[in-house]
């Protein structure tokens, strides 16, 4: 009688990735040792997944190089008081997990946010404490839209020892944090001078920073109370439009811009100088995911599916309208090395309704 | 016997199973096997052709696969056919879990693209639908974690686990 074990490993990989279906692949490395070692070989070259936020409380994960895609649907939430919520306002990523928002309207300009985090290889969820935010007094740039508001959720990068999970929520102006055995959020004051407004806020190296406009950095510290450091950079010119933060995969910080004409630029931080010095490649074996929200670098190159020194983004909605890098097309590939934009299109968005919502997941943990 | 007399009509191929049973079965069908047509290729077809990894029981299964699979002698394979070939495969592994595997082995060793394709796909379906539990159970998979290693790996996704 044959057992699987039996199975040369190649063909248990076959076997394993034929629905290529991540959320079960994910539950694959549980069931032994040799499946382990294959599903983690499989997950770290599988690409960042598209998160399709759908009618219908789907989410859909898409395989954007495959057309692949795995749906699991969003489970019921209760409130604090067992009241059920339906269908989310929106649901963005960071670091594996989902950041699931529903919103309770109290009137006209008060709104209140339940936040969830949901795990959807684990199937983990955690209730974060509701937050209720009165527009009515606010300038219309901490929250442009209350359907899709500009919010990151930035959760840590790596685990803590102990076990506790902190939570950024920022919006433009507004940070407020949350750690895990807290019944409330915490508001953090901006840091940057007169209240500028900063463009994007990532955990890096197990802390959290966020960039204003003029590539300024502020550090963020929440323990024992949340406190903010601003480190002034020496000013670039800023002829660019900022696109996106990201922490490379040797713990560097980058800096994504597009010109004008439509060229990216990459600036990596000087820790010491603090000048942003613009690099011209990325390196052999890495590449940028780029979302608005959730931007993510890949090991890129000769093992993997990804061509290496590329950015790969999104061409639609994320990008001011002046901007050249527009398009119908779905997706774009700029590569450094030789400043080509290429563009491809993934059908399954033109027909699924997404409710504008989209980030990259990344699957290996 | 003479080749070349005969070759107006269906040449037949003698498999041997692991078990020492053997069965006839026409040369074209044998072939849907890459590993078999080579062996007939380097002149092997005169003797019997030994099939070591495969039990009888299962090699029936494969020979009726054969069958089934055949280039058919008209030529062109009709989407009537294909479409009634489609039906049959699937019922062809609509078999219990241990048999699919001796299935699926077979058609690695042999080289058989189509039922690889079929039978991995079938294994696919299956743990598709169970849990890690389940899984193991069925295909007979030992856990072979140590506890503390399972402890960890909860630890490491379920972090932010309350």
């Amino acid at each position: 009688m044959a057992r699987l074990s039996d199975l040369p490993n190649d063909l248990i990989e076959t076997i394993l990735t034929y629905p290529t279906d991540v959320v079960n692949l994910y539950n694959y490395r549980d069931v032994c040792r040799s499946w382990r070692s294959i599903v983690d070989k499989l997950l770290t070259s599988s690409p960042p997944h598209l998160l399709l936020f759908e009618m219908g409380n789907n989410i859909r994960l898409l395989n954007i190089f495959t057309g692949d895609s795995s749906v699991c649907k969003v489970p019921v939430f209760k409130t604090g008081d067992g009241q059920p919520l339906r269908f989310p306002t929106s649901v963005v990523s960071g670091h594996g997990w989902l950041a699931i928002n529903f919103t309770t309207c109290n009137n006209l300009y008060c709104y209140t946010h339940h936040f969830f985090l949901y795990n959807p290889f684990s199937r983990s969820r955690i209730r974060l404490p509701t937050f209720t935010f009165d527009y009515h007094f606010q300038n219309n740039y901490d929250f442009p839209n209350i359907c899709q508001p500009k919010i990151k959720f930035v959760l840590p990068s790596k685990p803590t020892n102990p076990p506790q999970i902190s939570v950024v929520l920022a919006t433009g102006k507004k940070i407020i944090f949350w750690k895990s055995g807290d019944e409330e959020w915490t508001p953090v004051d901006n840091p940057f001078e007169k209240n500028m407004p900063f463009f994007d806020m990532i955990s890096y190296k197990g802390g959290f920073c966020a960039i204003d406009y003029a590539g300024n950095v502020a550090q963020f510290e929440f323990n024992p109370l949340p406190r903010a450091t601003i480190i002034p950079t020496v000013a670039i010119e800023m002829q660019f439009f900022a696109v996106c933060v990201v922490e490379s995969l040797s713990g560097d910080l980058l800096m994504v811009c597009i010109s004008q004409q439509g060229f990216f630029s990459v600036f990596k931080l000087d820790w010491e100088t603090m000048v942003w010095g613009e690099i011209t490649s990325l390196g052999d074996d890495e590449a940028i995911f780029m979302a608005g929200r959730e931007s993510v670098c890949v090991r890129a190159g000769e093992s993997t599916v990804y061509k290496n020194n590329c950015i790969y983004f999104r061409s639609d909605g994320e990008f001011p309208s002046t901007l050249p890098i527009r398009s119908r097309e779905d997706f774009g590939v700029y590569n450094m090395a030789n400043k080509i934009i290429h563009r491809f299109s993934q059908p399954l968005l033109s027909r699924t309704s997404t409710l504008g919502c989209y980030q990259w997941l990344t699957t290996h943990l | 016997m003479s080749s070349t007399l005969c070759c107006s009509f269906a040449k037949n191929v003698t498999l041997r199973s692991s078990d020492g049973q053997t069965f006839e079965v026409e040369e074209a069908a044998a072939q849907v096997s890459q590993t078999i047509k080579r062996m007939i290729e380097d002149g092997c077809t005169g003797s019997v052709i030994p099939v070591p990894n495969l039990t009888g029981p299962v090699l029936a299964l494969v020979i009726e696969y054969f069958k089934k699979h055949s280039p058919p002698s008209d030529g062109c394979p009709t989407a009537l056919l294909e479409m009634e070939i489609k039906d049959w495969d699937a019922k062809f592994v609509a078999v219990d879990n241990d048999t699919l595997l001796d299935l699926t082995l077979a058609a690695h060793y042999l080289e058989i693209q189509g039922l690889l394709d079929l039978t991995c796909h079938r294994v696919a379906d299956i743990l598709n639908d169970n849990s890690v539990e389940k899984i193991r159970e069925i295909f007979h998979i030992k856990n072979d974690f140590t506890p503390e290693e399972e402890a960890e790996e909860r630890s490491k996704i379920q972090w932010a686990f309350e």
